[in-house]
């Protein structure tokens, strides 16, 4: 049997800068930039008890069982959660097993993801007392088999989740208008599910592991007076669909061994108008019509950005000292020096065809990859 | 050391490098749209505008379509189908011409396919628009109900109080009553004659608080708010009745500009006014941080198409006259 407790003091600083804008007397405007807007420190206590234990209900049935308790004191209002965990292991023979898992979690920090098309700008931000803790249900059965020394696994999952957070439409993590983060959130559901294929191979000189994930995540905000994408399901922002890891470490003796890694996986989503229309009937005060092209976005992050790949290439030095080990290290990240997205922006630009007098006007997206190929050298000492 | 020096400066290179490149849209260009969108009015005909959508990156930016065909359902009932005709959007500009001095220039920015019938339009139509083209394989449909007129219990003015500018000027401030009826409804104040700057801070209004451009998206307002739009949902007295506050600058009674105090009381539907809302919350959001902004979706209520249908009540004329109240 273990248990525990666990007492957290946090401080949350959701920091977006804010302009604020000050009419003087003379009509003149300042200017000050704040670097910590017009969001306070969020001071929080979190506590935690748990308690799990082991039974072998035979040579064939395992069970684990745990009980988590916690509490979120934050704004003068405490969140309760009790969270049970239970998994299960049938040894069916003795390289052949079957898991399943249940474990129902609370959440008390939520991840803020922007979905416009161009930067990265994820966000911790803590619950309050309005914005009320993520609590999921999550569901596993798996299949394993060892055989002399490699391991094979297949396993599925499904997590339901409740109050997610996203921005509203319209919102920005620059605060220009004076009002907080909070009031730029809505909450909702999602869920997620996959299929995870493993397999690792982990004796002899070559080693090594591969594991491929495929996976669904999607969300719904139909909440009154909390919907987004008019309250239809569509993609989160982390939903990628194909996930694909190698791993591979060999070792030509106790002073010299190599390895490679490469990453694969399918590009996060992101909003992308992809059509433009006249909007209903917008006219000036003299009657005439002054329709502008209204940016159509057919559902939120339809658009997948463009696949990530990385290989990583190391090889490290192991010389034994008097006292302590030394690892010399010689590693590459992307190595195939693949231009992975780092933003995505539109852009404006124009043509003049001097023959004609014609100036034309184009639109185009362009991304923006950095660290194309970055070779390190690091130094360790173990004792 | 040299080659330290050299091997160091390389790194920096790459780890500071980044690269810049186009994105193909060959792969993900969408199908262009029907686009579809008219206000209905008790009274008159029905009308719409039929055009198509545009790809993001074209240049050459053809919204007309050909072939359209509209018919028009009535309660569910086959009524007429829809005339015709193209039509132009007229820009206007100011020109400078050193004889006349500054003028207004038209001149034609782009046409659309407009379509009438002739079946005058009642309270309480449930209308059901059928819009085909030769270049869509589908029919796009939109449907609206034509609002009762609202019910106007009294408009009465609380207080008038000189304004402390000194201008000559009064603050009026008034109060509108209506008696709202079970299930969500949807209303629009619209100041009209006698009325300048009217503000009201009525938490009704809630919704349209950090919105601009509504007055200007169905014509009319002008630069002291006269024509302004003010829309509002039911949420705060469902099925009861609700006194709005409001406050106004007006001439007094004895100035030569005084007018008697006049305002617009209508009901719209609710695709108006989550198209209203949804729009300014577009327009709001497209400055110069739109690359951090979250992208807003303008709604629409076309089946296979996209754009707005929808359709507001006649209006009811409250009047107040200062001069009787003396």
């Amino acid at each position: 049997m273990k248990f525990g407790a666990n007492l957290t003091h946090h401080t949350y600083s959701p920091t977006t800068t804010a302009i604020h804008l000050k009419e003087t007397e003379n009509g003149q405007t300042d200017y000050a930039f704040d670097s910590v807007s017009n969001d306070a420190h969020i001071r929080a206590l979190e506590t935690d008890l748990y308690i799990e234990d082991n039974w072998d209900i035979s040579n064939f049935f395992k069970l684990n069982a745990g009980l988590h308790y916690s509490t979120f004191t934050v704004d003068q209002k405490t969140y309760h959660s009790l969270q049970p965990r239970l998994s299960a292991r049938a040894l069916v023979t003795e390289n052949f097993s079957l898991k399943a898992g249940y474990a129902y979690m609370s959440q008390y920090i939520h991840l803020l993801s922007s979905n416009a098309i161009s930067l990265p700008t994820d966000l911790w931000v803590p619950v309050t007392g309005t914005v009320v803790p993520m609590n999921a249900h999550q569901v596993a059965v798996g299949a394993f088999y060892d055989w002399k020394g490699f391991e094979f696994s297949v396993e599925g999952y499904y997590k339901k989740m409740n109050n997610v957070m996203e921005y509203k439409d319209g919102a920005s993590f620059f605060s220009l208008d004076q009002t907080g983060w909070q009031d730029k959130v809505v909450m909702g559901d999602g869920w997620s599910y996959g299929v995870e294929l493993f397999a690792q191979k982990q004796v002899g000189q070559f080693t090594g592991w591969v594991g491929y994930t495929w996976a669904h995540a999607d969300r719904l905000f139909d909440r009154p007076g909390q919907e987004l994408n008019f309250g239809k399901v569509f993609p989160a922002k982390y939903d990628r669909r194909h996930d694909l890891n190698i791993v591979l470490m060999y070792e030509f003796n106790k002073r010299i061994d190599v390895g490679a890694t490469w990453i694969y996986s399918s590009g996060n989503c992101a909003t992308l108008p992809l059509q433009g229309y006249h909007a209903l009937g917008i006219y000036n005060y003299y009657g005439y019509s002054n329709q502008s092209v209204v940016q159509h976005v057919e559902s939120r992050n339809n658009y997948r950005f463009n696949s990530y790949q990385r290989l990583d290439l190391v090889a490290n030095f192991h010389k034994q000292k008097k006292h302590c080990e030394r690892i010399f290290s010689i590693n590459i990240y992307n190595a195939l020096c693949h231009n992975n997205p780092f933003i995505v922006y539109p852009r404006d630009f124009e043509t003049f065809n001097p023959q004609t007098g014609e100036t034309k006007h184009f639109k185009t997206l362009r991304q923006i990859c950095i660290f194309p190929i970055i070779p390190t050298l690091s130094w360790q000492y173990k004792w | 050391m040299r080659y330290f020096r050299l091997l160091f400066v390389l790194i920096i290179m790459a780890g500071l490098t980044a690269c810049e490149k186009e994105i193909l849209f060959d792969d993900i260009a969408p199908e262009p749209l029907l686009v579809v969108n008219g206000i209905q009015h008790v009274g008159v005909p029905a009308r719409l505008s039929v055009e198509k959508s545009s790809f993001y990156i074209n240049t050459e930016n053809d919204f007309r379509v050909k072939d359209v065909h509209v018919d028009l359902y009535v309660n569910g009932v086959f009524k007429e189908a829809l005339q015709v005709r193209d039509s132009m959007v007229m820009e206007s500009y100011w020109s400078w011409n050193d004889s006349i001095g500054e003028y207004l220039v038209e001149r034609p920015k782009y046409a659309y396919v407009y379509c009438e019938g002739e079946y005058i339009l009642c309270e309480g139509d449930q209308l059901r628009f059928e819009v085909s083209s030769s270049e869509f394989d589908e029919v796009a449909v939109a449907e609206t109900t034509i609002p009762y007129a609202p019910n106007v219990i009294s408009f009465d003015t609380l207080r008038v109080v000189a304004s402390p500018d000194g201008d000559g000027l009064s603050n009026v401030y008034l109060s509108l009553k209506i008696d709202d009826p079970l299930g969500s409804d949807y209303y629009n104040l619209c100041p009209q004659e006698g009325l300048s700057h009217f503000t009201t801070g009525d938490p009704v209004f809630a919704d349209f608080m950090n919105i601009v451009h509504v007055d200007d998206l169905f014509g009319g307002s002008d630069y002291y708010g006269r024509g302004d739009y003010n829309l509002f949902n039911d949420t705060y007295f469902d099925g009861s009745q609700y006194t709005i506050n409001m406050n106004s600058t007006v001439y007094p009674v004895e100035s030569y500009h005084y007018k008697p105090l006049e305002m617009e009381v209508t009901r719209v539907d609710y695709s108006l006014y989550q198209f209203a809302k949804s729009y300014s919350n577009y327009d709001y959001a497209d400055d110069l941080l739109a690359l951090f902004t979250e992208p807003v979706q303008v709604y629409s209520n076309v089946q296979n198409g996209v754009g707005v249908v929808c359709s507001q009540s006649r209006p009811v004329t409250v009047i107040v006259d200062l001069r009787e109240e003396d």
